[in-house]
């Protein structure tokens, strides 16, 4: 009696989960903080066959599904079982999967370590019967080549490393990195089974003639993308961090495709009014929580209102997300850090996507120019404004129109050097009018244009010492805010432009294996003008008591110069089996001069130190634990140093965090994570309200106290989605002999749950529930009448003392993607507020403060959108 | 720029909080203070009267005093917020009771007044207080300081309304509009549409001269004076609550708010100029 194996590997769901932060050089890293997604998934090219074990006969089908890193060579460093098939089959199905080689995974154009989870199925099949004896006379069999390519379906992707099987074996061959292979086929009838990791097994039937070669291309199905995050080197560890990835990122309810809005869905970060834009962190300011992309700040994510990243989703391998305690490598926030990662341009052929809703539209383009050289454009307009009308009032009209444009080059220069050029920019333009009357006289006009432009170069050079450099330099203009209001004569008017430089610069060497430094610069510097013409109270703050009556008039403008300058240096060190321990320390350095030339010119530095140490123990292969502790500083806002509006002495504001908390990971796709935070803000800076107390004054403190929990199931059988929860309250204390008091989006209780399933045959749903404490509001007490104004002034009672009802909200979303040979086409309807709740989001009042009523927020609002891809 | 999003984002959610308008008056209102003259020099004579009403009410006892309570500079505001609870002290300064006062511009320095608005005018401010049926009023108007040579302004002068006018169907003729007169009030009845018109002097609008902009390199603007004509009444809703030079035409359409047939509808027109000048107008229809 003999057994035939047949082995088919499968990839599980979860195609791809991470691995060592830092490799064979740290082992003791965190296994699951995610970095970057993977732009390049490993590549099987050499499989090696099972001895099947004996018992296969009798129990016929055996599936072992195993873990398996791969190294950044695309080496098998280490094989686990994460579901046994029993002894003898998991040793056999290991001692095959460790002499697999394949071609490295690659995320931000390099190769990185990647682990993946592989289905080992052994079967049994009776051996076909003994051959007849052979005739002398027996005229040999001819075979003819048969040349192949295979081609992932919707997009075209060469698929390498797929088993091809002739009938049921033994011939078989494995297609390379282009998708090729070649075998030769004796004439006849035959079935050609196609099977990877990647793909539904496929079969294909073919005849072949004597005398005539096949030359074919066949289109198989995806299985699933590779969608899952890896954890690439970084320089430093992240305490708390979070990193969204993926297709399915995009595919969550309320984020009409934009995978950068789901980062409002984390834990810690509470929700903006309207559904907005601002990310408010662990209860700091929203302009605490600083924006980069490929390491270059930017000054806003979103267009106006949250309605769009100002970054297409297509261009993002990943968006890292820092709540707070993070490392040296950022500064100059209380409040987090958003990290927008940007992709390599894929170099397998041309693809791109064009894809329209009521929104805006966006497209985009990519492929090779060269053997080393691709490149990736692409651009978005809306056309909100051509719907809005519906809306608006003949009273009331509103013209928001935006765009954003990305366009990359990426030049593998050499195996050890990679050059990345990215160019990319957002404009947004708002028109208002409130007529309010048929004079014209008595009409308002507001208008507003703010933009970013960046121009940033990345050099990455790996040394053989197995030392990494990274260079990114940067210039940019922005108008970061602007803005002009007309009411009859009077004129308000804000006007801001920023020339924006920057560099940043790291370098990471491993020392030996329990020990690597980590050191780099971050510099930021701009030539900023600006200029304001308004009501001397100028733009409001966070804790203001409020309207005044009238009031002074004021013109002023400065050109500011600022040069924030910050070395840091980082130590990871691992003194025992599992346990990372990084001190690290920053020195910001902060320079403002204004008013040069003048008797009013100022000239000030602030060397400011920054230590930080952060630690995690790795208590077994799936528990572990985190600490982190740090100094961090932030310049005031830029329409400060207005000496008119502002105080030019006001000095930088200061803040220490601390954070502690517990990993798990139960299953290789689960993972879950809790901790605790403590945010101690000082010298923020307010209103001066006391006699001979200048305009602004660093009089406030703040104190953020709270827990938040992550349960996080990444994609798994076509499942994703997570439940975030955050507790916390967050207060300020404005003068030192006042009271605390809330800060103005604190939320007691922020609860989202996030769920989508793929059913198959390209359908798939989406849920978002999310529960929120209301945000505190200002009671109003009565009123005065302003005669002149015509207007009643509101009187406040104590700031922010009244709390808004709670926010609840559910919404859904359909896809269903149509997959073709060369190119898929996919449409959505993404439906907020199902149940249509009525949230509050502030009270109206009436025109003298004696009545009000709840504002709410957004209402049933579905979009549609369509999508094609090739 | 926040507070716009959040002001678009209201309109177009459709929020409508189905308030009664500003342009009704159903309790005790106080629509306008007229200062003649309305642009005083310290020591100067002035004559301050308010229009108000109290609907179905007493006639409010009202109070009239300066506060010379300093408005704190860093908050750029013209008027203490103190001032509105302050009862008494030498910051206090009563300047008389009822409708009407005849007084006298204090002789105090600029510093005690705040800062200059965007018409480069300083201010005091004079408080209001009406008081009837149990209810208090609190309202603050601002009596422009004639500053002579310091500005190159003229003084301001009040934008007198010439009447209050019942305009025609279209194709009548701007000619045919008929003057609202309490001696002969106009009748009007349930659902009707009144189209009514408030026109000023000629003279009302002046030009005067503001800075705006770097005075380094932007000059001194001269801009025409931007008259508001308000609209209020006791029943019914206005088209438009507020009216200007160049389209002075609002309509009353009586749908809401309506008092017993045969009763009286009053009728304001209010006048206000951007450097404190005034005006006031009350008509009476009778509803049918």
């Amino acid at each position: 009696m003999r057994f035939a194996l047949h082995l088919l590997p499968l990839l599980a769901s979860t195609a791809l989960v991470p691995v060592a932060a830092f490799g064979q050089e740290a082992p003791a890293a965190r296994p699951d903080v995610p970095a970057a997604r993977l732009d390049q998934a490993p590549k099987l090219l050499r499989f090696i066959e099972a001895e099947a074990p004996a018992a296969l006969a009798e129990r016929k089908q055996v599936d072992v599904v195993l873990t398996i890193d791969i190294d950044a060579a695309g080496k098998v460093v280490k094989v686990d079982v994460a579901q046994s098939g029993g002894q003898e089959f998991d040793d056999a199905a290991i001692a095959a999967a460790r002499q697999f080689e394949f071609a490295p995974g690659e995320s931000g154009g390099k190769p990185v370590p990647v682990r993946i989870t592989y289905q080992y199925r052994f079967f049994f099949k009776a051996p076909p019967p003994p051959p007849p004896p052979a005739a002398t006379d027996t005229p040999r069999v001819e075979s003819v080549p048969v040349d192949g390519r295979v081609l992932r379906a919707g997009d075209r992707e060469p698929l390498a490393g797929l088993t091809v099987i002739i009938d049921d074996g033994p011939l078989t061959t494995t297609t390379n990195a282009a998708g090729r292979f070649r075998v030769d086929v004796p004439v006849g009838a035959h079935t050609i089974h196609v099977v990877g990791p990647e793909v539904v097994k496929s079969d294909f039937k073919v005849t072949l003639n004597p005398g005539k070669s096949l030359s074919t291309t066949w289109y198989v199905a995806a299985r699933e993308r590779y969608t899952s995050t890896v954890r690439g080197q970084r320089p430093v560890v992240e305490a708390v961090e979070q990193t969204l990835s993926g297709d399915e990122l995009r595919r969550i309810p309320g984020t009409q495709g934009d995978t950068l809005k789901a980062v409002q869905n984390l834990p810690g970060v509470a929700r903006a009014p309207f559904g907005g834009g601002q990310i408010i962190v662990w209860g700091s300011s929203p302009q605490d929580t600083r924006t980069y992309v490929d390491g270059v700040y930017i000054p806003t994510l979103y267009h106006f209102g949250g309605l769009r990243s100002t970054v297409n989703s297509e261009m993002v391998s990943a968006l890292q997300f820092l709540p707070g305690g993070y490392s040296v490598e950022h500064g100059r926030g209380l409040g987090g850090v958003i990290e927008v990662e940007t992709r390599g341009p894929r170099t397998d052929g041309y693809h791109g996507f064009v894809q329209l809703d009521l929104i805006d539209g966006s497209l985009m383009l990519e492929g090779p120019i060269t053997k080393n050289l691709s490149f990736a454009v692409s651009a978005r307009r809306s056309w909100i404004d051509v719907f809005l009308p519906i809306f608006t009032t003949n009273d009331f009209q509103l013209s928001p129109v935006y765009y954003d444009y990305q366009a990359k080059l990426r030049w593998k220069a050499t195996p050890r050097d990679d050059v990345d050029l990215f160019i990319f920019g957002s404009d947004d333009v708002l028109k208002l009018v409130l007529k309010g009357s048929s004079d014209p006289t008595l009409q308002a006009q507001f208008d507003s244009h703010t933009y970013y432009h960046r121009i940033l170069a990345r050099w990455q050079h790996r040394f053989a010492n197995r030392a990494v450099l990274t260079l990114t330099p940067s210039v940019g203009y922005d108008v970061p805010f602007q803005f002009k209001a007309n009411f009859g004569n009077t004129i308000v008017a804000v006007d801001a432009a920023t020339f924006e430089y920057s560099l940043r610069a790291a370098w990471r060497q491993p020392i030996w294996k329990e020990l690597r430094f980590d050191a780099g610069i971050d510099l930021e510097g701009n030539r900023r003008y600006l200029s304001a013409n308004g009501p001397m109270r100028g733009m409001p703050r966070e804790g203001d008591s409020g309207m005044g009556f009238g009031g002074a008039f004021v013109f002023d403008q400065v050109t500011l110069d600022e040069i924030t300058f910050a070395p840091f240096v980082a130590l990871n060190f691992t003194p025992i089996k599992g346990l990372l321990i990084t001190p690290q320390f920053r020195l910001d350095v902060f320079s403002f001069r204004g008013y040069q030339t003048t008797p009013d010119a100022f000239d000030k530095s602030y060397v400011l130190p920054e230590p930080r140490v952060s630690a995690r123990y790795q208590i077994n292969k799936w528990a572990a634990v985190k600490a982190a502790a740090g100094a961090y500083h932030q310049p005031p806002d830029p329409t400060v140093f207005l000496k008119s509006f502002g105080n030019p002495a006001v000095l930088p504001q200061s803040g220490w965090h601390y954070v502690a908390g517990v990993e798990l990971q139960p299953t290789p796709s689960l993972h879950i994570e809790a901790q605790g935070f403590y945010k101690d803000l000082r010298g923020l800076v307010v209103r001066g309200e006391r006699p001979g107390d200048p305009i602004l004054v660093n009089d406030s403190q703040g104190r953020v106290y709270g827990a938040e929990l992550l349960v996080r199931q990444e994609l798994f059988k076509g499942f994703f989605g997570w439940v975030a929860y955050t507790i916390s309250r967050s207060e300020r204390k404005d003068h030192p002999d006042e009271p605390w008091r809330l800060f103005q989006y604190d939320q007691t209780h922020i609860l989202t749950i996030i769920g989508s399933y793929k059913f198959g045959r390209g359908y798939q749903v989406g849920i978002r529930f999310r529960y929120v404490t209301g945000n505190p509001y200002t009671p109003i007490t009565g009123s005065t009448y302003d005669v002149n104004g015509d207007v009643y002034i509101p009187t406040q009672g104590p700031i922010y003392s009244g709390r808004l009802g709670s926010f609840n909200q559910l919404d859904v979303r359909f896809d269903k993607q149509w997959t073709f040979h060369r190119w898929s086409f996919s449409m959505y309807l993404d439906i907020q507020n199902v149940y249509g709740a009525a949230n509050p989001e502030g009270y109206g009042y009436n025109f003298d403060y004696t009545q009000r009523s709840a504002i709410a927020g957004l209402p049933f609002l579905p979009v549609f959108g369509v999508r094609g891809d090739f | 720029m926040k507070r716009l999003i959040l002001v678009a984002a209201v309109v177009v959610c459709g929020c409508n909080d189905n308030f009664d308008p500003a342009s009704l008056v159903a309790g005790l209102r106080l629509l306008q203070v007229k200062a003649d003259p309305p642009d005083v020099a310290p020591g100067e004579a002035v004559t301050m009267t308010a229009t108000f009403a109290n609907p179905g009410g007493s006639v409010p006892a009202i109070t009239w005093d300066a506060c010379l309570l300093p408005p704190p500079p860093a908050t750029g505001q013209s008027v203490n917020q103190d001032c509105i609870t302050l009862e008494g002290g030498d910051q206090l300064v009563r300047l008389g009771t009822g409708g009407s006062i005849a007084t006298t511009m204090p002789m105090i320095g600029l510093e005690s007044v705040g800062l200059p608005d965007q018409t480069n005018g300083f201010y005091l401010p004079v408080r209001l207080r009406l008081e009837a049926d149990g209810k208090r009023l609190t309202a603050f108007y601002s009596l422009r300081i004639f500053l002579g040579a310091l500005t190159p302004n003229s003084r301001n002068m009040n934008p007198t309304l010439m009447g209050i006018y019942k305009v025609p169907a279209a194709d009548a003729g701007a000619d045919a509009q008929v003057m609202l007169d309490d001696t002969a009030p106009l009748e009007v009845h349930e659902k009707e549409e009144v189209p009514l018109r408030a026109l000023l002097t000629p003279d009302a609008t002046e030009t005067y001269v503001i800075f705006d902009g770097d005075p380094r390199t932007t000059p001194p603007r001269t801009v025409d004076e931007t008259v508001r004509v308000s609209w209020y009444t006791t029943a019914g809703t206005f088209s438009n609550e507020a009216t200007g030079v160049a389209r002075p035409d609002t309509t009353l359409t009586l749908d809401k708010h309506l008092p017993a047939p045969g009763s009286t509808i009053d009728i304001w027109t209010i006048s206000r100029d951007e450097r404190g000048g005034g005006d006031a107008l009350h008509r009476r229809l009778i509803f049918r």
